[in-house]
């Protein structure tokens, strides 16, 4: 593991006089180029968590280091790109405005601002039309791409992301995970507080489950790696449905095979297979049922991050 | 302080009809009113309202809209940003009723009544004088009030003031129509440059009131902005 980017050490805090307790003595040491993933139910402390990381709450106990200095320090701010949750942006100017105002916030150059931020709205997808066009005017999805590009102006070191794709079309999250896999490379740390399992899923290397204040579990996973979808079929065992038994998994294999699924495994009555998305799921079954195997159900298997919210203390909402 | 917030200010406050209009209203007819009675006396003083318009919600609609979490996730200091909302109030109060002095010149000098120079400089000085003052007012209660609390409590206090101290006065009660000059001089202090052109003594105590209500009023405001806590989380 690289040097560690952000450090927090016994972290707490607490609403309402010592009442409410967002946080409980959290500890977590994010690694330098790291893209980390934040999940749990609503009210878990997540966005506590991003308060306190971002330097906009204040701790009641417990230590933050981000790149060696307090979080709000000014020196961290200058590496720091945000995109929040609520994208209260300034609804009366237009997108290339607004990125030109954070380009000047951020104390970046005047010389390149024009063309870096007709850059970032490139980047982020939106058009140059879109650029000339009223906030107030924009779509959630707009909104989203265009608060992306404002936390990218000047290239920062570290990116918090909260709700990254709520609201995003499939073509906005392709370009986010895009964009996240070039920023890994480039070794920006990340973080992504997210309710989005399976897009947290593929683009983190490791997901904290924070629960009732507290990190309930620390997952590592392969960022980038193939996540297709696994899906269960069910076949007919009663008496005249029943495949031939000894062969059973050679069809399952080339009914898969021939709509660019794979079979994973059998074990009567349920089969396994690889689809990379629902599209694949409904020519496997077409398949399947061309095939004249008695499909009688199918359904999802749970990722590994939908397991941690139905374990016994999960509750999302 | 920042340019680009100050810029912002300016250009936010002309994308609002409504305070479009407030402006247009104490800019136009009251250069009218100057023109027919060949006074500049009738622009007198409205640097310190075209500053409370602009300067209206300067914090206060930041904080509630939540456009502030974003701007501070940026290397900008706290404080440079209430003195950028400061100066771009007073500034632009003093901008706009610099204009309306420079119209009413122009429409009197046609009409061959031109004011004298002395008296267009201190009406000039007064003017940035009224408008910063006014500035740091609205700014401490815009970083108070959410939204546009800090205009309601504003003419609620003026109110109070214009309507308490004469009764006060009125009922022989004296410390408390002394309180509410005191306040009302906060407020708005009054200020007289003429002894700059020699006509009488300089008032110090006028000065230090104006220049104590431009520091209390960006004291409390940086105070205030300074240990907000910037998250939905908080609510």
């Amino acid at each position: 593991m690289s040097a560690p980017a952000i450090v927090v050490e016994g972290l707490t805090k607490t609403y309402r006089g010592g009442s409410v307790r967002a946080l409980d003595n959290v500890s977590l040491t994010i690694a330098s180029g790291e893209t980390l993933g934040v999940i749990g139910p609503n009210g878990a402390g997540k966005t506590t968590l991003l308060g306190c990381l971002l330097g906009f709450l204040r701790p009641d106990a417990g230590r933050i280091e981000v790149e060696g200095h307090a979080p709000d320090d000014l020196a961290v701010r200058a590496m720091t790109g945000y995109l929040p949750e609520r994208l209260v942006l300034d609804r009366w100017m237009n997108g290339l405005d607004f990125l030109r105002h954070h380009h000047a916030l951020a104390g970046l150059p005047a010389a390149g601002r024009a063309a870096e931020c007709a850059a970032a709205l490139e980047r982020v997808g939106l058009e140059p039309a879109a650029g000339r066009q009223r906030i107030g005017r924009y779509s959630r999805g707009m909104l989203q791409r265009l608060a992306f590009a404002q936390a990218l102006l000047g290239s920062p070191r570290l990116l918090f992301l909260d709700e990254p794709i709520s609201g995003v079309d499939p073509a906005g999250v392709l370009l986010f995970r895009r964009l996240l896999a070039e920023l890994s490379q480039g070794g920006v740390t990340v973080l992504v507080n997210s309710h989005q399992l399976a897009e947290v899923e593929r683009v983190c290397t490791r997901v904290v489950f924070v629960q009732k204040g507290r990190i309930d579990a620390i997952e590592t996973l392969q960022a980038g790696a193939e996540h297709a979808r696994v899906l269960r079929v069910r076949l007919a065992s009663g008496a005249g449905y029943a495949p031939a038994g000894a062969d059973i998994a050679e069809r399952l294999g080339r009914a898969a095979a021939g709509c660019g699924a794979s079979f994973r495994d059998w074990t009567a009555p349920d089969a396994r297979f690889a689809v990379a998305d629902d599209a694949g799921a409904t020519q496997l079954l077409a398949a399947l049922l061309a095939a004249g195997l008695p499909v009688i159900e199918a359904a999802p298997e749970e990722g590994r991050l939908e397991r941690l919210f139905s374990g016994p203390e999960g509750s999302a909402s | 302080m920042s340019t680009a917030l100050v810029m912002a200010l300016w250009r936010q406050r002309l994308a609002s009809p409504m305070r479009m209009l407030l402006l247009f209203a104490a800019f136009v007819p009251p250069m009218g009113f100057a023109a027919l009675t060949g006074s500049i006396g009738a622009v007198k003083g409205l640097a310190y309202f075209f500053a409370l318009v602009i300067g209206a919600g300067a914090i206060g609609q930041d904080v509630s809209s939540g456009v502030l979490q974003l701007t501070f996730a940026r290397p900008l200091p706290r404080p440079a940003y209430v003195v950028s909302r400061w100066f771009a109030a007073g500034a632009g109060g003093a901008l706009l009723a610099f204009a309306q002095l420079l119209m009413v010149t122009l429409l009197l000098a046609a009409r061959g009544m031109m004011p004298g120079a002395t008296d267009l400089l201190l009406m000039a000085v007064t003017d940035v004088v009224l408008a910063f003052t006014a500035a740091a007012v609205i700014v401490a209660l815009s970083s108070l009030l959410g939204g546009l609390g800090d205009l309601a409590i504003f003419a609620l206090t003026s109110m109070a003031v214009g309507i308490g101290k004469p009764v006060a006065m009125m009922r022989g009660w004296t410390y408390v129509a002394a309180a509410l000059d005191e306040v009302g001089r906060t407020l708005q202090p009054a200020v007289d440059f003429g002894w700059i052109a020699g006509r009488g003594a300089p008032v110090w105590t006028d000065l230090a009131t104006a220049a104590s209500t431009i520091a209390l009023g960006l004291c409390v405001a940086i105070i205030v902005v300074n240990r907000k806590e910037l998250s939905y989380a908080a609510d």
